[in-house]
């Protein structure tokens, strides 16, 4: 067992450099005066990302393309995916954001749709809320208790009914809620450096 | 029509005629306003002095004629912005009515296409650069791609990598951006809409006042940053435009909103406390 524990560690010693390095090429990007070589690789980046949405956008519609050729049940959706990806890009090539028809599908197709799934992602959370918050445990009653405080504290009920329900409320979004979430973006960055690395080393497929 | 009162369903549709109801009677009620808050008006409104970094404190004498400003629409503002539209529409008035000259950037199509949708034409017509204000007071650089690293790149110099405004317009011939240039020191304050990232940019190293505005569940990963200190107030959801409209007197909906929220939280508490009682019968009984 630790034979196999040291050997794993050996083998990844080079992610785990490479995790250091890309953390301190990075933090030199913050320093005064910096590091010339860390702002060059900063801008290599910077002038990489749209390759990276050229090769998503071919990945999608390739994707899709197959399982048209291959008569997949989904190819009306599949046929509507490359029709409206394919539209796009043509127009965006040709008139860009400044294109009339590509302002209007976004005025009045993108953005009304997202604010519409959101709006419905909003609503259905009413319905576990509803339907299946039931304090079967002592952790299920708790986080009950949670989401009550949260409704009194952004809404003017719980100031009416005791000016410590808001703060409670607050004191809860700041410190419990606020430290959650930044352990998991912080988490998420570090995995996402460590794929990155590996990506570099050429230890990850990058087959789709 | 055979109506079930036990079908679920029903406090949708009591939840919708609530919204409707109450939004045809907009009442407004009393809402107890977060210290954040309080701080975001404080600074536009009095100024603050920024001491993250201790050798270089920056004093900001708050929002006056003439006042750099710029508001990044960097973050998710085109999914939030049904919680986050009548907070920015007053912020945005108070910035007008104080003389503020302001600097609109997006960092993506979505965030640009929902201001031109929804803000814009509120404040400057639907054809801005013709509005008396755009070159003097207001200039937009529309989407510009490249995120923090752009913020980054225009802390030296806004115009040596983004030469043109949105319609083209050379910013070297602008009357506003004459003297708004290198962000790190002639930005006098940098707004957030749900942008992330700005500590480390602007604040650590150039004590650049930095307030954010988001979506009411912004304030979960954005209040970290404000309770060490970087931003230096923040505005979150409709309850946050209501607050900033209390503070500021700028008469807005944000205030009114709030009786649907109060209503909908009622409901959905209601149900939520029935339900766990006749859970909790259910269960006695066998």
């Amino acid at each position: 067992m630790g034979q196999q524990s040291q050997t794993n560690i050996v083998q990844e010693l080079p992610t785990i450099l490479g995790v250091i390095g890309l953390f301190i090429i990075a933090s030199l990007y913050w320093t005064e005066p910096g590091w010339e070589g860390a702002l060059v690789i900063r801008n290599a980046t910077t002038l990489s990302l749209p390759f990276a949405t050229i090769i998503t956008v071919g990945l999608l519609i390739r994707r899709h393309a197959r399982n048209i050729i291959r008569r997949e049940e989904t190819t009306p959706y599949d046929a509507i995916t490359i029709g409206s990806a394919v539209l796009i890009v043509l127009l965006g090539l040709v008139g860009g954001m400044a294109d009339p028809t590509m302002a209007a599908l976004y005025a009045n197709v993108n953005v009304i749709g997202t604010m519409a799934v959101i709006s419905a992602i909003s609503i259905s959370v009413f319905s576990p809320m509803i339907r299946i918050y039931r304090a079967k445990t002592p952790i299920m009653g708790f986080l009950i208790l949670l989401s009550i405080l949260a409704l009194f504290t952004y809404t003017p009920i719980g100031e009416m009914i005791h000016p410590a329900i808001p703060r409670l409320g607050d004191f809860v979004q700041i410190w419990i809620s606020g430290a959650s979430d930044s352990a998991f973006w912080i988490s998420t960055y570090i995995g996402a450096v460590a794929l990155i690395t590996r990506m570099i080393l050429l230890k990850e497929r990058l087959r789709p | 029509m055979n109506i079930k009162w036990k079908d679920t369903r029903l406090i949708y549709l009591v939840i919708f005629l609530v919204i409707f109801g109450t939004s045809l009677t907009p009442i407004t009620l009393p809402l107890p306003v977060v210290q954040w808050s309080k701080e975001f008006y404080k600074v536009i409104d009095e100024g603050v002095t920024v001491s993250v970094n201790p050798d270089n404190p920056r004093h900001f004498a708050g929002v006056k004629e003439g006042t750099r400003v710029m508001i990044l629409n960097s973050g998710e503002t085109a999914k939030l912005w049904g919680d986050m539209s009548e907070a920015v529409k007053a912020v945005w008035t108070d910035l007008r009515r104080r003389g503020a000259h302001i600097l609109l950037w997006s960092s993506s199509v979505d965030n640009q296409a929902i201001l031109d949708k929804y803000l814009i034409p509120y404040f400057y017509g639907l054809d801005p650069q013709s509005h008396s204000d755009y070159g003097v007071s207001f200039v937009d650089l529309g989407f510009v791609a490249g995120g923090n690293a752009l913020l980054e790149q225009w802390r030296t110099s806004l115009r040596a990598i983004t030469p043109v405004d949105r319609y083209g317009n050379s910013l070297a011939d602008i009357p506003m951006m004459q003297n708004f240039d290198a962000m790190r020191i002639d930005c006098d304050l940098i707004i957030g809409l749900d942008a992330r990232g700005l500590e480390s940019i602007y604040v650590i190293r150039y004590n650049t006042p930095v307030l954010e505005m988001g979506g009411t569940d912004s304030a979960g990963y954005l209040a970290l940053s404000y309770t060490a200190g970087y931003f230096q107030g923040m505005i979150m959801g409709q309850r946050g435009g209501a607050e900033y409209e209390f503070l500021s007197g700028i008469p807005g909906r944000a205030s009114a909103y709030m009786l649907n929220s109060m209503a909908i939280a009622l409901i959905v508490t209601v149900a939520i406390v029935v339900g766990n009682i006749q859970y909790l019968m259910s269960r006695r009984e066998t």
